[in-house]
């Protein structure tokens, strides 16, 4: 996954993208709002957290300006200001979600793992197709309920292409995804990858849970599984609590 | 009662009382001083008719032909007006067929002189006589002097002048009071404008207007301008307060999370200790960061806050809301546009966004929202699982501090219900509302 940070503050931004590239997401990082702005509608993201009070463009011009130039990412404020007048204008400006100053790491990572489902049409943190299942919160990936050990890179294989279930997966679109500027990207790479993947998954052949499109790319060609919706889970929220023992408060206590 | 149209009511009674006994007593004076002299020129025309009907005869003496008085009630044997003719010796020359209450003895005056004088006469009462000291000279220019004195009974004129006063001091006090009416309906009209000032600063004490009316009366539009100048510039004092409050509370949140994040953080090898005192301390800013921000924002008096409709607020609220928890399937707005309440918007946000993110978090999929003006009030309904009944009155009274709870539930609900009570209103859980959670906001408090 590449997400992209907008935040002024260097030492949080390092914290941010050290505790995101721990998860395996690909940073664009950027302390000013033009850059931001920038970076936010031309790099290949999917999903960016983006602070409002910057020097240059604020980051409620970059949410309007991405959205007009139809970027349909998901998109995370990152603020300080927390009344409800301006967590409404954030959302109002196209932002998905936003995350109060002072935070818990923890709490951000589960919200960008919430609108990473929410943006593929998930609700819950597990994404189960027939007999793979994928937990986006422990990141373990289970076959007829047998955990199968995947490398980082391997996961994040798999995970993009189950949130993006459905969808022809080329392969500059994976290693854009799964690496950064600075790395050596290589397609040959990604085909080992996929190939040690379909065989960590599907040894016996019964699975096959990748497709290959010759000149295309990538599918996940697995049926994807209903959800069960269950009352008041929602995206908002759910991964937090249980995990960081306190971001409802931080949620909560918006006032 | 101490009122500008007490003072004026009972200053203008005093004047006018005085005005009209001043007056009363002047006209009273004047007219009798009149009246006095009007008799006394009719007595003493009588003297010089009597004078004039008086000759010498043969035998030097000295008569009166009556036929040509002037006067004829001399001649008649009437009460009330006398003349007589006295020589110097005292002897009665002539004297006229009526009579009077009361005839006073001559008194000597050198020749040529009037006199004229009010005799108040304990057995008769009063009378007024005109005497003039005369001389006829004889052929042998041999003097006989004399005197003329006529006298008139005082009752007709006191009575014609007491019959005056009555008149005039019931006349006086009639229009006295008349005008006493009228000053009270002057001043009323007078001081309407002044009223008018009094109930539009109740209505915008009460949030009921923004500013005072620019249709005041030309002396009064100086006091309703500076008084306009004075509300907004206090408005907008306070919104700088709480805009700088705002500025340095949250420009102290950023490093707070770099902080609190800092035991996290695997780069940085922070000790356990180390990282558990950093918890508590940040934990501790952060709490007190709240508390002040909560602090301001319940120290803007509600006269100072614009009346603002909290539909549109509701419906931007909705929208966001149903952005963030997909899992609500709608929430229904029956608003009615032009209710109004007289809070901050930021407040307004604040009461309603934390009681719909409840409703949201904590409730069902399905949300109503009603306004009724009326009762200054909106409801906020979910299917949701409710309050615990037994936990209704702590959900409340949880105070303002945000931190007083792990759990994070009932928090916004405790907040919002501090700021409503700030601004004079009340928040109350509907224990009896059984299909999920019923929240009532009422912005004038229904116990008063």
């Amino acid at each position: 996954m590449r997400a992209l940070i907008v935040e002024d503050d260097n030492t949080l931004r390092t914290q941010i993208e050290e505790a995101l590239r721990t998860e395996g997401y690909v940073i664009d990082a950027s302390d000013n709002g033009t850059e931001g702005s920038y970076l936010a509608t031309t790099m290949p993201l999917d999903i960016a957290i983006i602070d409002l009070g910057l020097p240059g463009t604020d980051g409620l011009q970059i949410i309007k300006t991405l959205r007009k130039k139809n970027c349909a990412y998901p998109v995370l404020i990152l603020t300080a200001r927390d009344t409800w007048q301006d967590k409404v204008e954030g959302l109002e400006a196209g932002a998905d979600d936003y995350l109060v100053k002072p935070f818990h790491m923890q709490e951000l990572q589960a919200r960008l793992r919430a609108l990473l489902r929410r943006s593929g049409g998930w609700s819950e943190s597990q994404l189960r197709f027939g007999r793979l299942l994928i937990d986006t919160r422990t990141q373990e990936v289970s076959v007829d309920d047998q955990i199968v050990s995947l490398t980082a890179y391997e996961y994040r294989v798999i995970a993009y292409l189950a949130v993006k279930a459905g969808e022809v997966i080329s392969k500059a679109d994976l290693l854009d995804h799964l690496y950064d500027e600075q790395s050596e990207r290589d397609p040959n790479v990604l085909e080992v990858f996929v190939r040690r993947l379909r065989q960590k998954l599907d040894p016996d052949k019964t699975l096959q849970p990748i497709e290959t499109l010759r000149g295309r790319g990538y599918r996940l060609a697995l049926l994807r599984e209903p959800e069960n919706n269950v009352a008041g889970v929602n995206a908002h929220n759910e991964d937090g609590d249980s995990q960081t023992g306190a971001p409802t408060t931080n949620h909560d206590t918006a006032k | 009662m101490n009122t500008i149209s007490a003072r004026l009511n009972k200053a203008t009674a005093i004047v006018l009382a005085l005005f009209v006994l001043l007056t009363g007593l002047s006209i009273s004076y004047s007219v009798k001083q009149r009246a006095e002299t009007a008799l006394e020129d009719r007595l003493k025309g009588l003297i010089y008719g009597i004078l004039g009907a008086s000759d010498i005869d043969s035998n030097q003496q000295l008569f009166v032909n009556e036929a040509e008085i002037p006067e004829s009630r001399l001649n008649l044997s009437t009460n009330g007006l006398y003349a007589e003719i006295v020589a110097n010796t005292g002897e009665r020359i002539w004297q006229s067929k009526s009579t009077a209450g009361y005839i006073p003895k001559h008194t000597y005056t050198p020749i040529g002189q009037w006199l004229f004088e009010r005799i108040d006469s304990t057995s008769s009462g009063r009378a007024h006589r005109m005497q003039l000291s005369s001389v006829w000279v004889l052929e042998n220019d041999e003097e006989l002097p004399f005197f003329v004195q006529v006298v008139a009974d005082g009752d007709v004129l006191s009575g014609q002048l007491k019959r005056f006063d009555r008149t005039l001091w019931l006349t006086l006090l009639a229009s006295a009071i008349f005008l006493l009416l009228l000053q009270r309906w002057i001043l009323h009209k007078a001081l309407l404008p002044l009223r008018d000032i009094g109930k539009e600063l109740q209505n915008i004490e009460k949030g009921q207007s923004e500013a005072l009316s620019e249709h005041v009366v030309g002396e009064l539009k100086p006091l309703a301008n500076s008084i306009n100048t004075l509300i907004s510039s206090e408005r907008n004092r306070h919104e700088q307060y709480r805009h700088l409050l705002d500025d340095l509370a949250h420009s102290l949140k950023t490093p707070v999370s770099v902080l609190k994040n800092l035991p996290h953080n695997k780069t940085n090898q922070v000790s356990d200790a180390a990282g558990e005192i950093i918890k508590t301390e940040t934990l501790q800013i952060q709490d007190t960061i709240q508390r002040y921000l909560q602090r301001a924002a319940m120290r803007t008096p509600a006269y100072l806050a614009k009346p603002i409709s909290p539909a549109p607020i509701i419906t931007r609220l909705r929208n966001s809301l149903l952005k963030i928890y997909p899992q609500v399937e709608h929430i229904d707005l029956q608003l009615e546009q032009d209710f109004k309440v007289r809070i901050a918007d930021t407040d307004l946000y604040e009461i309603l966004g934390n009681v719909l993110d409840n409703a949201c978090k904590h409730g069902g999929r399905k949300i109503k929202v009603i306004s009724n003006a009326e009762n200054q009030s909106i409801v906020i309904e979910d299917n949701g699982a409710g309050f615990p009944p037994d936990q209704i009155a702590e959900l409340l009274d949880r105070g303002v501090r945000a931190d007083s709870s792990s759990e994070g539930e009932g928090i916004g609900l405790a907040s919002a219900s501090a700021l409503l009570t700030a601004y004079g209103g009340m928040l109350t859980l509907d224990a009896e509302f059984k299909q999920g959670a019923r929240v009532v906001l009422h912005f004038r408090d229904p116990t008063v």
